[in-house]
C-alpha cells in the first residue's frame, strides 16, 4: 500500500539527477488551498471513474 | 448559476461558462469579461499558508503546469507565466523557472480557455497542441488540487495522447484518503497513481514540506486507514452490544420471575383427579413467551459482538493509551454482564428442564397434559438457544481476551511515593492481554513504518557502513500515543545497523529519571524498543499500563510467581502487581540512543 508513496518519494528525491523530471501539475484545489478557500473557478471534474 | 455548479459534470460546467461568456462579452464591447476577471481570479492573494504551500511545490520542479489562470505562484515566487497565446510559448521550457499556464493568465483575457468556444479554438492551435502533447508525453506529472479526477476536457485528451505514446511513464495524484478507495478501484488512468496526502486539505502543506525535503512521511496508503475513526467504530460498537446484552439481562430477570410463579404452583400432586391442570396453562405459556423475547435480544448483541471483534482487529492497534482504557473497560463491564447472565440461564435451563420432565410424568398418565409439555418444551429449546447465544458472545469476548483485561478503575488506586515531593501520585497498573493491546493486534500485519529499511555508506577504502532508519512513535510517561499508527512516527534516526537488528523496532524519547540508576537510561534519552510481548526475567520492557501510557522498567518473576517491575533509580519504590496479573509487556529494550551534540573545537596547532 505505501508502495505509491515510496515511489514518489524516490521520484522528488531523483529531481536533480538525470533522471526523469517530475513536474507538479496543480489545480483549482491548490489555488483554493493556498488563498484559505477563496471562491476560485471550480474546473471540471468529472466523478472518477474508467479512463475514456 | 451558482446553484448548477455545485457538484457539476463537465457538460454543466461547460454550459454555465458558456453563459458567463456570451453575458459578459455583451457589455462594454466585451471589456466587460477582462474586468470581471481581474475583480475576480485576479484578486485571490494568498495566505500566509498559502505561500509555504506554494514554496514547496516551487522546489518540486522549474516548471509549474496549471489550468488555473490566477498569479498566485508568480506573486510569491516571482517565477514568469507563459500561456498558449504568447508568441514564444514553446520556448519558455528553455527559460526555466516558469508557470505554464494551459488555459491562459488572468492578465490575458483572450488567452483563457473557458467557453466550449474557447476549447474548440484551443484545439485547433495546432502548434499548441502539439507542445502539449510533448509536455504532456515528456514529463511525469504530480498532479496537486485536481480532486479526484482530470476530467477537464483539455486534459484528458492529453493525457489519453501521453499514454499512447509513453504508457510507461507513471504519474501522482495526491489526494484526501478518503479519495483513496474510489480511485484504487476506477483509476482514472493506468499511468496515474494517487497518493494520499493526509486525511484532509490541512495535510497537504505538512506533506509536501516533508516530501521536498526528503524527510520522512508516514501518511497511510491504506482506504481502510480512512474509513471510519476506530474510536467511533470499536467504541460505538461495544457501546451498542453493551446496551443489547443489558436489555437481554433485563428481560431474562423477568423470566426468571415467571418461571418462579410456575414452579410456585408447586408440582403436580399425586392425586392427578384433584387438580386442574387448565389452571397452569396460561401460566406456562406467560413462560415460554417471557424466554422468547429476550432470545431474540440476545441474537442482536451477539450480531453487535461478532462486529466488535472485526473491528477490534482492524482498529484496536490504533487506539490510544487513553482510548484503550476507555474500550477496556467497557469490555470489562460486557464480560461481567455476560458471564452472570450465562449463569443465570444455566439456572433457568435446569428450573424449566426439571418441570419440564415432571409434566411429561403426569402426561404419560393423563393427555391433559400433553400441553403443558409442550410449552415448557419451546420454553426450554428458547432458553437453550439464549444460552448457546450468550456462550457464542462470551467466545468472542475471549477473542478479545476479555477474561484478561484489567478491572475497572477502582475508587483510589494504588499509591506509591515520588521522590522530591512530598505528596504521593498515583499508580494503576494492570494487566492488558497483548493482542488487545494498543499497536500490538499480533494477529494483524504490522504496518511496513515499523519495519526500518536500510541504508549504507561507502566513505571509501572498502569500508562499507549500514545504517537502520528507525521511526520515534512517542514517549515514555507521556500518556497518549499509539504504537501502531505510522500517522504518529514523529521523525526517524538512523543508527548503527549492527546495535538495532531484528524487527518491527521503534524508539520511545524517555520522560522522567526511574531508570537513572545503574541501568544509566536519562531523561531524553531514547530507548530502542523490539516489540513483543515475550520477556525473561531481569529484561527491560515498556509496559502498557491504562492510565499513564507506557512506563520503563526492569521486570521479574519472584517465587510465590508475583511480578514486580523494578525501577533502577532507588528513589523510585518498584511496583508489585497481584498475584495472578499479567503485565501487558509491550516490547524490550534493546538499546538506548543518547545524542551528544558538542560545538566542533579549533584544534591546536601542533608544537
Amino acid at each position: 500500500m505505501m508502495e505509491a508513496l515510496v515511489r514518489l518519494r524516490e521520484a522528488v528525491a531523483n529531481r536533480n539527477d538525470e533522471g526523469p523530471t517530475l513536474t507538479p501539475f496543480v489545480g483549482a484545489g491548490f489555488s483554493s488551498a493556498a488563498t484559505s478557500g477563496a471562491s476560485v473557478f471550480a474546473r471540471p471534474c468529472r466523478p472518477a471513474g474508467p479512463s475514456a | 448559476m451558482k446553484e448548477q455548479l455545485d457538484n457539476a459534470d463537465t457538460i454543466t460546467f461547460l454550459a454555465v461558462a458558456d453563459e458567463i461568456t456570451r453575458r459578459l462579452s455583451a457589455v462594454r464591447q466585451g471589456r466587460e469579461f477582462g474586468s470581471w476577471l481581474r475583480r475576480t481570479v485576479g484578486g485571490l492573494r494568498p495566505s500566509k499558508e498559502g505561500r509555504q504551500v506554494i514554496k514547496a511545490v516551487c522546489e518540486l520542479g522549474n516548471f509549474i503546469v496549471t489550468t488555473n489562470y490566477d498569479k498566485l505562484i508568480e506573486e510569491t515566487t516571482g517565477w514568469k507565466s507563459c500561456t498558449w497565446s504568447d508568441q514564444h510559448y514553446a520556448a519558455a521550457l528553455a527559460r526555466p523557472p516558469a508557470v505554464v499556464h494551459l488555459h491562459g493568465v488572468v492578465d490575458n483575457p483572450n488567452s483563457i480557455i473557458l467557453s466550449s468556444a474557447h476549447y474548440e479554438r484551443l484545439s485547433i492551435n495546432e502548434p499548441t497542441q502539439i507542445f502539449h502533447r510533448t509536455l504532456f508525453a515528456s514529463r511525469r506529472f504530480v498532479f496537486i488540487g485536481c480532486g479526484d479526477g482530470l476530467g477537464d476536457p483539455d486534459i484528458s485528451t492529453l493525457m489519453e495522447f501521453a499514454y499512447r505514446d509513453e504508457p510507461e511513464t507513471e504519474h501522482y495524484l495526491l489526494v484526501t484518503g478518503k479519495q483513496l478507495r474510489r480511485l484504487n478501484e476506477h483509476p482514472i488512468s493506468p499511468q496515474v497513481t494517487p497518493v494520499a496526502y493526509g486525511s484532509d486539505f490541512s495535510e497537504l502543506t505538512p506533506f509536501l514540506v516533508k516530501l521536498v525535503n526528503n524527510r520522512p512521511i508516514a501518511v497511510s496508503q491504506d482506504p481502510d486507514y480512512y474509513d471510519r475513526k476506530p474510536l467511533v467504530a470499536v467504541l460505538g460498537l461495544a457501546r451498542q452490544a453493551w446496551d443489547q446484552l443489558q436489555a437481554a439481562g433485563e428481560a431474562f430477570r423477568r423470566a426468571e420471575r415467571a418461571m418462579d410463579q410456575v414452579d410456585n404452583l408447586g408440582t403436580v400432586p399425586d392425586g392427578m383427579a384433584r387438580w386442574d391442570y387448565r389452571d397452569r396453562e396460561a401460566v406456562h405459556e406467560q413462560l415460554a413467551a417471557a424466554i422468547r423475547g429476550p432470545t431474540l435480544r440476545l441474537d442482536s448483541a451477539l450480531v453487535q459482538v461478532v462486529g466488535l471483534v472485526q473491528e477490534t482487529e482492524r482498529h484496536a492497534g490504533r487506539l490510544t493509551a487513553r482510548q484503550f482504557a476507555r474500550f477496556a473497560t467497557d469490555l470489562r463491564m460486557m464480560t461481567d454482564e455476560v458471564d452472570g447472565l450465562e449463569s443465570a440461564l444455566w439456572q433457568l435451563r435446569g428450573r424449566v428442564m426439571r418441570r419440564r420432565d415432571d409434566l411429561e410424568v403426569r402426561a404419560g398418565l393423563s393427555d391433559g397434559y400433553r400441553i403443558h409439555v409442550d410449552t415448557l418444551a419451546h420454553a426450554f429449546e428458547s432458553v437453550e438457544v439464549a444460552h448457546d447465544t450468550v456462550h457464542s458472545i462470551k467466545e468472542g469476548l475471549d477473542e478479545l481476551r476479555a477474561d484478561r483485561l484489567p478491572e475497572p478503575p477502582p475508587a483510589g488506586g494504588r499509591e506509591m511515593s515520588q521522590p522530591g515531593q512530598a505528596g504521593t501520585r498515583r499508580a494503576d497498573l494492570r494487566a492488558v492481554p497483548d493482542a488487545a493491546s494498543p499497536g500490538f493486534a499480533e494477529a494483524t500485519e504490522p504496518d511496513p513504518d515499523f519495519f526500518p529499511h536500510e541504508v549504507t555508506a561507502e566513505p571509501g577504502d572498502g569500508v562499507r557502513l549500514r545504517f537502520r532508519s528507525v521511526p520515534v512513535v512517542g514517549s515514555i510517561q507521556a500518556g497518549d500515543f499509539t504504537l501502531a499508527d505510522p500517522g504518529n512516527i514523529e521523525e526517524y534516526q538512523t543508527l548503527p545497523a549492527q546495535h538495532v537488528h531484528g524487527e518491527p523496532i521503534f524508539l520511545l524519547l524517555v520522560r522522567g529519571n526511574s531508570m537513572a540508576g545503574e541501568d544509566g537510561v536519562l531523561e531524553d534519552d531514547y530507548v530502542v524498543v523490539r516489540r513483543q510481548s515475550a520477556w525473561g526475567n531481569g529484561d527491560m520492557v515498556v509496559v502498557f499500563d491504562p492510565g499513564e501510557g507506557a512506563v520503563l522498567k526492569r521486570i521479574w518473576r519472584r517465587d510465590d510467581e508475583s511480578i514486580v517491575l523494578q525501577p533502577s533509580n532507588p528513589d523510585y519504590p518498584p511496583l508489585e502487581l497481584q498475584p495472578g496479573t499479567e503485565p501487558a509487556v509491550l516490547g524490550k529494550v534493546i538499546g538506548v540512543v543518547r545524542w551528544q551534540i558538542r560545538e566542533g573545537r579549533r584544534p591546536r596547532p601542533p608544537g
